[in-house]
């Protein structure tokens, strides 16, 4: 308990009556917010809450139009990121800012590289590692600080990123989401980590989607919604109901929707399909109305299955029946031909055309069911897409906007919309809530709900445990390429499916 | 849920600035606007759009194709040459054919080797020009029939009423394009192959086979531009297309198409064009010389190419 903060102290930011307006948008009214050395604080909201926006101005890149900040009791004005990383800021972003082809030492003194000689002043590479391995030393991470940052494992950025922070001697470290790539084993560690620079007296502000992290890593948490500043409350005091209904500005009876329904005839048998360098002897069935989630650690390769199924990943062994009949998908239009939808997990790179509009993206998949007698049928497309928004509840001004100009919980919905547009029978959903807020996530969970009832098959990968367990009919746990175990919905537990997947 | 939709006003500022510069030029001088003016200008518009609208092809599929301006000076020289043996009409086809199949190889280079638009399309820009200096040896090809001679002139110089006939064949193959672009799935599937390839390999789109028409595509329309040009001219020119590269890559940036892929199409390769035949048959009605004027183009190309890159990231 002696952790927890002591308020007597004096706030080393605040934020009073902070507004920020963008054309035809309030993004932040009114925001007033305190952060003390020592604590850590949470902030969350829905996306498009204000979150980013109340970081950037703390980062400098926004100013806001109204209100007042406060550094140690002094008025403070963050002109741009330089000040404040002067002042001691440092924000670890959500997409990490690092450069692959270079060292963990030159990552960390990117730019601030200490130098040695008067008249040629040479970079000082001793001192670069050196200091290197002692911020990592003081972080618990073995890493070696001459190591490629482009060789190691995504969790490992996550922590070179924090030690970049550290090394610019912050007194107040911002992150942005910092678990959504980390697996359970290095949230653990990544929370340790936090927990010692609390001691050390840094501000910690933190970020984040997962409300079960608030309890426990959080001191204090504050909650925005539309932009408005809802409250802060210490977390001992509050219940994650109330934070969730502080966000949503309602009542939410479960987070799972969950329902029990009738299971069909198998529609999809995997039989010891193998992938040289992925995974070996995978086999499964799917039904038709049945929810599959497959767990497991970041880089089980539940991905490259999901992938090998859809024809995008050649496979050495094995084969695939699909609805009765053995089945070959030699590339993913076979495969979506046949009445396979996959949801890939990262987006950005596999799903969005993001300068295309939100027609264009929902369609691509399945053009062909768009030809009618003169080509491509604009009508046609926009009746259908206009449908799909309405159904999914898409946020977006037209279906003619550019998807890149919507937020990520909306720009999901539109992933899913182009999966369902090409009449799929089985659904591969790969990572579906990965990085979006709790409201959307639940109409996500609602929908799936929906189309298990009509009878499609889904497959949901998630690396989120409470999600597979809550949403799942059936539970397949994998490992290192090999699937470990196989729960039914009532036998499965948290402890049992991290023990088949560690 | 229906959020505002916004106008976006970026749109509207070429085509305003273009209205300004004829009205600036007709000032200057009032023989800009002379009727014999623009139709000899519109000529060199036609055939300048349907360069640039190959490339805009290219650049839709985030590719580029540099080897347009010697493929042009291959189709004049293989026009002629096959007009020697086939007459005016299936020769000239012939001619067009050679240069829309150079665009074929490079379509095949790029999909089926992996090999870069840019560097495939520059060795194919250097083999063509190479293959035809060796079969010329530089030598302009003349001499043909009066027939073949008044048939194919026809369709440089010819005029259907007080209009070039270029410009009537430049406007019903930019219908046709149009069309191609926004209502077949050819058009379609190029604009999400440029926004994103791996994005659209896993929507199962044909890449492959899109990147070789795209190419040929490109190369055609080169071709037709090259062979409206010979057709004025009436004779084999192993130089014809040294000077078009470049205001084809040009015209299609300053009219708005992306380099980057997937945002342009058909208006924006007729806008550029229309801006750079107006912009130079504007500097030399002034009276600016030749080299001031190829120096304004250039700027006005880099600019453009600045606000794509502003934009792009904005």
């Amino acid at each position: 308990m002696e952790r927890r903060v002591k308020l007597s102290q004096s706030p080393i930011l605040s934020f009073k009556g902070i507004t920020k307006r963008f054309p035809g948008v309030v993004a932040l009214r009114g925001v007033d917010f305190d952060l003390y050395e020592g604590e850590v604080h949470v902030l969350v909201g829905a996306n498009g809450a204000g979150k980013s926006t109340l970081v950037k101005i703390l980062a400098g890149v926004y100013q806001p139009d109204e209100g007042e900040i406060f550094f140690n009791d002094k008025r403070a004005i963050i002109r741009n990121a330089e000040q404040a990383r002067r002042m001691g800021i440092s924000i670890v972003y959500q997409n990490f800012n690092l450069i692959n082809k270079m060292d963990v030492g030159q990552n960390i003194f990117l730019n601030r590289e200490p130098t040695v000689g008067k008249i040629v002043r040479r970079v000082d590479w001793s001192r670069i590692y050196r200091e290197t391995s002692a911020i990592l030393k003081r972080l618990h991470v073995h890493i070696d600080p001459k190591s490629l940052v482009g060789d190691l494992p995504v969790a490992d950025h996550q922590m070179i990123e924090i030690a970049k922070a550290l090394a610019m001697q912050s007194r107040i470290l911002v992150l942005d989401e910092p678990t959504s790539s980390l697996s359970e084993q290095e949230i653990e560690d990544l929370f340790h980590r936090i927990s010692s620079l609390r001691e050390e007296g840094v501000a910690v502000l933190y970020i984040s989607h997962r409300l079960e992290e608030i309890k426990r890593i959080g001191d204090r948490v504050t909650v925005l919604r539309d932009g408005e500043y809802v409250g802060s409350e210490s977390i001992e005091k509050i219940s994650l109901e109330k934070v969730i209904k502080m966000m949503l500005g309602r009542e939410v009876e479960k987070i799972y929707p969950w329902k029990p329904r009738p299971v069909g005839e198998v529609v999809l048998s995997v039989e010891g399909l193998g992938s040289r360098g992925a995974f070996e002897n995978v086999s499964f069935s799917l039904r038709k109305g049945e929810i599959l989630g497959i767990s497991g650690l970041v880089g089980a390769r539940r991905t490259e299955l999901a992938l090998a199924i859809f024809g995008a990943l050649p496979t050495h062994s094995g084969r695939l029946i699909y609805k009765g009949k053995a089945a070959r998908f030699n590339n993913p239009g076979d495969a979506i031909a046949a009445g396979i939808g996959l949801l890939p997990e990262d987006k950005a790179r596999y799903g969005m055309f993001p300068i295309l509009s939100v027609a264009h993206n929902i369609t691509s998949a399945g053009l062909s069911l768009l030809v009618r007698r003169f080509g491509l049928n604009p009508r046609l497309e926009r009746n259908i897409t206009e449908e799909y928004v309405r159904k999914l509840n898409v946020r977006t001004p037209s279906v003619k906007t550019e998807i890149q100009s919507l937020s990520g919980g909306n720009q999901q919905k539109i992933m899913l919309a182009k999966s369902l547009f090409t009449n799929s029978e089985v659904l591969i959903f790969d990572e579906p809530t990965k990085g979006i807020d709790v409201g959307a996530k639940e109409e996500i969970y609602n929908l799936m709900l929906e189309l298990a009832g009509e009878g499609r098959g889904i497959i949901m990968i998630s690396s989120e445990i409470p999600e597979v367990l809550g949403m799942s009919d059936r539970i397949l746990v994998m490992k290192e390429g090999r699937i470990t175990a196989e729960f039914d919905r009532e036998n499965a537990t948290q402890e049992k499916i991290l023990e088949a997947a560690l | 849920m229906k959020l505002p939709v916004r106008i976006d006003w970026s749109k509207f500022g070429l085509p305003a600035a273009f209205f300004v510069m004829l009205i600036i030029f007709t000032v200057i001088n009032p023989a800009f606007f002379s009727a014999r003016n623009m139709i000899q200008t519109t000529r060199q518009g036609a055939i300048l759009f349907l360069i640039v609208s190959g490339q805009t092809f290219a650049l839709l599929a985030r590719g580029i194709d540099l080897s347009q301006g010697s493929v042009m000076s291959l189709v004049s020289i293989a026009t002629i040459s096959s007009i020697y043996v086939l007459g005016a009409y299936a020769g000239s086809i012939a001619g067009i054919l050679f240069g829309a199949m150079c665009g074929f190889i490079n379509g095949m280079l790029i999909a089926f080797l992996g090999i870069p638009p840019i560097l495939a399309t520059l060795g194919m820009l250097f083999v063509v020009s190479g293959v035809e200096l060796v079969y010329t040896g530089g030598v302009t090809l003349t001499n043909l029939s009066d027939i073949d001679q008044g048939r194919l002139f026809w369709f440089g110089g010819g005029m259907i009423g007080p209009v070039p006939v270029p410009v009537i064949f430049a406007i019903i193959i930019g219908f046709l394009l149009y069309y191609i672009l926004k209502y077949t799935l050819f058009g379609r599937q190029i604009y999400l192959i440029g926004t994103n390839a791996d994005a659209s390999s896993l929507a199962g789109l044909p890449i492959k086979r899109v990147i070789v028409l795209v190419y040929t595509v490109s190369a055609l329309l080169a071709s037709l531009g090259a062979f409206f040009l010979t057709a004025r001219l009436s004779m084999g020119f192993p130089q014809l297309g040294e000077a078009w590269l470049v205001l084809a890559i040009g015209g299609a940036v300053l009219g708005g198409t992306s380099v980057f892929g997937g945002k342009g199409g058909v208006w924006e390769a007729l806008l550029g064009c229309l801006v750079i035949v107006f912009l130079d048959n504007g500097l030399i009605v002034s009276g600016v010389s030749t080299f001031a004027r190829e120096a304004i183009i250039g700027v006005v190309i880099i600019v453009a190419c600045l606000g794509s890159v502003i934009k792009r990231r904005v």
